[in-house]
């Protein structure tokens, strides 16, 4: 009978160490967060492209304008890298650099970053659901825990009935989930934990590339539309002025609807690290709600022990 | 000078430039030449952009950076991965614990019948 003691000792020590079968977050909140991540990685990409655009349009335009003979400043340069190039000299000023070229490797830089948060958010997706998948394994586990347990209680002679038997076999079930359980949970929380200040940099850097991308844009409309004023202001014939306003309205509306979305996406960016604390708050709350489970098993445990206790035959 | 000083800055320079834009028409407008405000704008528009790589040469700095933290992260992450494994390994021990302890028992039962 001591051994039975034993064993359901060490099933109520295994289970006081664990917490809640359920995933540690609701799914839906880590999708959400992924989705989240996958389209402003989208967006964000689109929004450089605005700035780039617009940058490579006047760039061409003033090279068109100048009307230069030398075509060797209008040659690309593959000055490192497999697949790096500019369109200037390779040891020109950084800073003289054509902005469009500068404006590219941003944008490299901004999809890693986002890439990398994907990533992170897959991540969460896996260990949050880690039970889930290897759920097939567990059961196995757990029979093999409520079949020994079974032919030990026979081999003894003692005569559970067959409802005591059913709740033992559970608790082998909820044991070896719950001792995965609390694995994933320390894992997911230590891991958000470590992730959290990137999270903050990550949130910081995309808003800062809208901002910076967004006084491109305003900069690039005064190129292309300086030049257009002017010429409306001097334009005699009306036709020609007419279609000159229509073209300065029609970058007006491009303009203020790309800055629009950037502030939307500045605002997207901003948000995430609050996204990211309420996900551990899930996290937290799930903990708060699997004491109460967590009390359940104990009393459990504490009567079929006490069951086992009544009918030792010695 | 940061990164927000520098944005407060060019966004500062677009909006003079765009006085000085207005300003050149306005004296196309009355017959004056506006060649001086032209000059100064184009000068100031080269500022802008020098600032704008400027600004944006800090953040892909900033940019890789964070990439080398998020990859150390990672490697912490994947950590936990490994010992979540582990666990379930541990889980499947238990049971074969329980079936040898079951065993041993039967071995007993056959030398002391109950």
């Amino acid at each position: 009978m001591k051994n039975m003691r034993s064993i359901a000792l060490i099933f109520a020590l295994l289970v006081t160490g664990c917490v809640s079968t359920s995933q540690p977050i609701p799914p839906g909140s880590l999708t959400q967060f992924r989705d989240t991540l996958v389209g402003l990685n989208t967006k964000s990409m689109q929004a450089l492209t605005f700035e780039y655009e617009w940058n490579y349009r006047n760039f061409k335009d003033r090279i068109k304008a100048d009307n230069q003979s030398d075509p060797t400043p209008l040659t690309l340069r593959f000055c490192s890298g497999n697949y790096d190039w500019r369109w200037d000299d390779c040891d020109s000023n950084p800073s003289e650099m054509p902005v469009f070229n500068v404006i590219a490797q941003s944008r490299v830089e901004l999809k890693n970053i986002n890439q990398a948060m994907i990533d992170y958010a897959h991540f969460m997706i896996l260990l949050n659901s880690a039970n889930e998948g290897s759920k097939a394994n567990l059961d196995a586990a757990a029979k093999k825990v409520g079949d020994a347990t079974k032919s030990i209680s026979t081999r003894f002679g003692l005569s559970l009935d067959e409802a005591k038997f059913g709740a033992f076999s559970t608790i082998g079930v909820a044991v070896v989930q719950q001792l995965l359980s609390k694995k994933q949970r320390t894992g997911m929380a230590a891991v958000m934990t470590d992730f959290q200040p990137g999270v903050n940099s990550f949130a910081d850097l995309g808003s800062r590339a809208m901002a910076i991308s967004a006084t491109g844009i305003k900069k690039e409309y005064q190129d292309e539309t300086g030049i257009l004023a002017r010429a409306i202001a001097t334009e005699t014939d009306g036709a020609k002025r007419l279609q000159k306003i229509e073209k300065l309205l029609e970058l007006n509306e491009q303009a203020s609807s790309q800055l629009d979305s950037l502030r939307i996406l500045n605002a997207a960016y901003d948000a995430l690290p609050n996204a990211h604390a309420e996900l551990i708050s899930a996290l937290q709350s799930g903990q708060y709600a699997s004491m109460q489970e967590l009390v359940g098993y104990i009393e459990m445990i504490g009567e079929i022990h006490q069951t086992f206790q009544n009918a030792d035959p010695n | 000078m940061t990164q927000d000083e520098k944005l407060e800055l060019v966004n500062f320079l677009i909006f003079l430039r765009g006085k000085l834009q207005s300003l050149a028409i306005k004296l196309l407008l009355i017959g004056e030449d506006p060649a001086k405000v032209d000059q100064a704008e184009k000068k100031l528009a080269k500022r802008i952009d020098q600032l704008r790589v400027n600004i944006m040469q800090n953040w892909q700095g900033d940019a890789k950076q964070l990439m080398g933290e998020l990859r150390q992260s990672n490697q912490k992450a994947q950590r936990y991965l490994r010992e979540l494994k582990d666990a379930q390994d541990r889980a499947g021990k238990l049971g074969e614990i329980l079936g040898l302890i079951d065993k041993g028992l039967g071995a007993l039962a056959k030398l002391l019948p109950v």
